[in-house]
């Protein structure tokens, strides 16, 4: 006797494929657990949008409950959503965005309820000064933010359904914020936004290609580079670092191929999420990078400085070749008081280690910065 | 064509005769057929003596094309064709009568229970029959389009594995059209 719940995935995918409104996948995957998993795993990796969305009706005070509209069914469901309760929505890939009077923000997924907090309001730029008569929790509800977008779903594991403290650093957030309408934008996971410096006036962002891209009111394209780049000279080359884990080059060249080599020696270092770095090398002859994946035993400083190149000799203590030894070089970071990313990060076998492990990183005047002799 | 015929023999050691051209709609048969390796039966392990002479009336039906089913659920309309200088309005005629006859045929062909529907599907999934899949699992789709939980497992004779309180999170219900709406 078939059992329809052990019915293999490729074929359980065949019939989701022919399932064609949000309703009948809801209740297919009510129906029994794998049935479910198969489900949710196929929306995760699928990319493109097959089903009519439904409409999120306004908020009414006071009210767990959301009503949704159906175009395919042209009908009203309504589903308990503590979670948005008093919160002005946003929706992205799959998940809507709330932020409330508390001024905290979250990701909320309004079908499996799971939840993941996100840095609150005043750690976006461009704040009110406290004199301002818009600087209340009630107005800022209303005007601060405009629109937050995800570059991609947050990787969870289906079975999560509590709320969860997150971290994923494929998943990048992007909002259009404050009274100049500017950007500024997370890693999964991150304490705080970080701005990007950038004219004003935004109206939308999307990601697209492995880029955000903006448009603003007078209807101009922006792309929004988000990753830090350093120049460094050594020995009558030009290198260019770019920091950043999804480096839209590094696809290509097989940086992040999961295949290559990683260094063990990570063990448990927390950094800000720039785990990645991408180092190209200047051809004067075509004036084009070219992607190098090997530093030919260079060692590289990056932070607040100019950058450094040394060829460490065999009597030079402390300092690895073939690594990037760098500091937080946000322009803002100081703002926050703390330079939050620091370590040393290999190049080929890729991996990253904490390097000065100490308390005098903080500082609201002058972060650390390296200086040579 | 030549009208070689090929014997299969079920899980159940039941053999069974089909000619080359039918045998021809499975991809899997079709690939043993080319191979040249072909001597005496065809074994399937993974299909009953119940299933087999259906998939074997399906393969007649379609006699190694592939693309039938398709054509169907393209409304009929054989694009190619529309696009011939010497458009036939006879052969279109035709072509439609065709259709018609076997959308008939399918439907009566698809006439069974859940326990034949999950086998035959496993089937054509094995044997490589994009046709009568496609079939298959539009048949299952059908049978879970606007229906609740409740009625999905019934027509699946699928037990709950979830907690009453899981299912009862998972109801999805129907509002008010259009309720009393206070703005404020």
């Amino acid at each position: 006797m078939g059992n329809w719940s052990d019915l293999y995935d490729e074929i359980l995918e065949l019939i989701i494929d022919k399932i064609r409104t949000i309703e009948d996948i809801i209740r297919f995957r009510a129906v029994c657990q794998s049935w479910r998993s198969v489900s949710v795993m196929k929306r995760q990796r699928q990319r493109q949008r097959q089903l009519c969305p439904w409409l999120m009706l306004a908020a009414r005070k006071g009210s767990d409950r959301r009503s949704f509209y159906s175009l395919s069914t042209q009908k009203v469901y309504r589903m308990d959503l503590p979670g948005v309760r008093g919160r002005r929505c946003w929706f992205s890939q799959g998940w809507l965005i709330t932020f409330g009077v508390d001024m905290e923000m979250h990701l909320l997924n309004p079908f499996s309820q799971v939840r993941i907090p996100l840095p609150p309001q005043p750690s976006l730029p461009y704040q009110y000064s406290p004199e301002s008569k818009f600087n209340n929790p009630k107005v800022l509800l209303k005007i601060f933010i405009k629109k937050v977008v995800l570059s991609s779903k947050p990787s969870l594991s289906v079975k999560t359904t509590h709320c969860k403290d997150s971290k994923d650093e494929n998943c990048v957030i992007m909002a259009i914020s404050s009274q100049f309408n500017t950007l500024a934008f997370l890693r999964l996971g991150d304490k705080v936004w970080t701005p990007i410096d950038s004219p004003l006036g935004f109206c939308d962002i999307i990601y697209f290609n492995g880029q955000f891209y903006a448009v603003n009111t007078s209807g101009r394209l922006f792309i929004c580079d988000i990753y830090t780049y350093f120049l460094v000279e050594s020995l009558g080359e030009l290198f260019l670092i770019g920091q950043g884990n999804d480096h839209p080059d590094f696809d290509e060249h097989g940086y992040n191929n999961p295949d290559e080599p990683v260094n063990e020696n990570t063990g448990g270092y927390e950094t800000k999420g720039f785990f990645g770095f991408g180092v190209y090398k200047f051809n004067f002859d075509n004036r084009k990078w070219t992607h190098v994946r090997s530093l030919e035993n260079r060692t590289f400083f990056v932070g607040n400085n100019t950058s450094l190149a040394v060829f460490p000799s065999n009597q030079c203590p402390g300092c690895e070749p073939n690594c990037i030894y760098f500091i937080d070089s946000y322009h803002d970071s100081f703002y926050y008081g703390a330079a939050h990313d620091m370590g040393v990060s290999w190049i080929n076998p890729r991996g990253i280690q904490p390097q000065y492990v100490g308390r005098r990183i903080f500082s609201k005047i002058c972060t650390p910065l390296w200086v040579g002799l | 064509m030549s009208s070689t015929k090929i014997f299969l023999k079920s899980s159940d050691d039941k053999t069974f005769e089909i000619d080359e051209t039918a045998a021809r709609a499975s991809e899997t048969l079709k690939n043993i057929i080319d191979g040249g390796c072909l001597d005496g039966v065809i074994p399937l392990p993974n299909v009953s003596s119940n299933i087999l002479p259906k998939v074997i009336e399906y393969c007649k039906k379609h006699g190694g094309d592939n693309g039938s089913s398709k054509k169907i659920a393209n409304g009929g309309v054989d694009k190619d064709k529309e696009i011939l200088p010497d458009y036939d309005e006879e052969e279109d005629k035709r072509e439609k009568v065709r259709v018609d006859e076997l959308k008939k045929w399918e439907e009566e062909y698809m006439d069974f229970d859940q326990q034949v529907l999950y086998d035959l599907m496993l089937a054509a999934n094995y044997l490589h029959i994009k046709g009568l899949l496609d079939l298959t699992v539009e048949k299952a789709a059908s049978m879970i389009r606007g229906r609740t939980p409740d009625q999905i497992r019934e027509n699946f004779n699928i037990n709950s594995d979830f907690t009453p309180e899981e299912e009862e999170e998972m109801i999805l219900i129907e509002d008010e059209w259009d309720d009393e709406w206070a703005f404020d």
